[in-house]
């Protein structure tokens, strides 16, 4: 069973539809696929919607030249849709990104960077195929 | 209350309607924030902040609206 990646042609973006829940509360959004970034990543905008906290400190990311502390969040789960109609949920930690000085900017910047679906979730099984020539990207899964 | 299933489909049907006409978007929409929910805009603003207090003034649930941020249309994003 696959996992419809959607292929923006004009932005030249690869984007997978998704609900993003934690305990008690969901949302609907997408994820940029993004094979550069090792982590899958909140964007802010979406933290404030499912009220994430920003409490536990991880790593700096560096990102577009610029410096950001991220935040984890363990009970993060994110549900796909397959060709067939089935769900399939993937438990994540999942980060979140704030900048690392006190700059205002900087965080109204944060409200342009969209939701990254990293390798992190790859890792956990799943195949991309992606020809964009024929209009045909997914994910695909041996457990599903 | 919408399934998890029904709620993805239509996810999946307003993104499709967004990348079918993503270059009409970014012209008029250039460089704000806009909420999409059955294939339509209903909501824009400058940032994510005023959107969602726009659609809170509107009494609409912001968990199930699609939320794009759209660049103009003479740039690119490399993440």
């Amino acid at each position: 069973m696959k996992i419809k990646i959607l292929f923006d042609e004009k932005s030249k973006v690869l984007r997978i539809p998704a609900l993003l829940k934690i305990p008690h509360k969901r949302i609907k959004s997408d994820l940029v696929l993004d094979t550069g970034s090792p982590h899958t990543i909140l964007n802010y905008t979406d933290s404030i919607r499912l009220g994430v906290p920003h409490t536990f400190k991880d790593k700096i990311v560096r990102m577009g030249g610029r410096i950001y502390q991220s935040y984890l969040f363990n009970k993060f789960e994110i549900v796909f849709k397959t060709d067939e109609n089935e769900l399939v949920t993937e438990v994540i930690p999942i980060m979140i990104l704030k900048p690392h000085g006190l700059n205002i900017d900087e965080l109204e910047e944060l409200d342009e960077f969209p939701n990254l679906l990293g390798l992190d979730l790859l890792e956990k099984g799943y195949k991309l195929f992606c020809d964009l020539k024929n209009k045909e990207t997914f994910l695909e899964n041996g457990k599903i | 209350m919408l399934s998890d299933l029904e709620m993805l489909q239509s996810s999946e049907e307003d993104l499709e309607w967004f990348n079918k006409n993503s270059q009409q978007i970014r012209e008029k929409f250039a460089k704000q924030i806009i909420a999409i929910k059955d294939k339509k805009i209903i909501a824009n603003a400058k940032n994510n902040k005023e959107l969602l207090k726009k659609l809170e003034e509107e009494k609409i649930d912001d968990s199930e609206v699609l939320i794009e941020v759209i660049s103009s249309p003479n740039e690119i994003t490399i993440l």
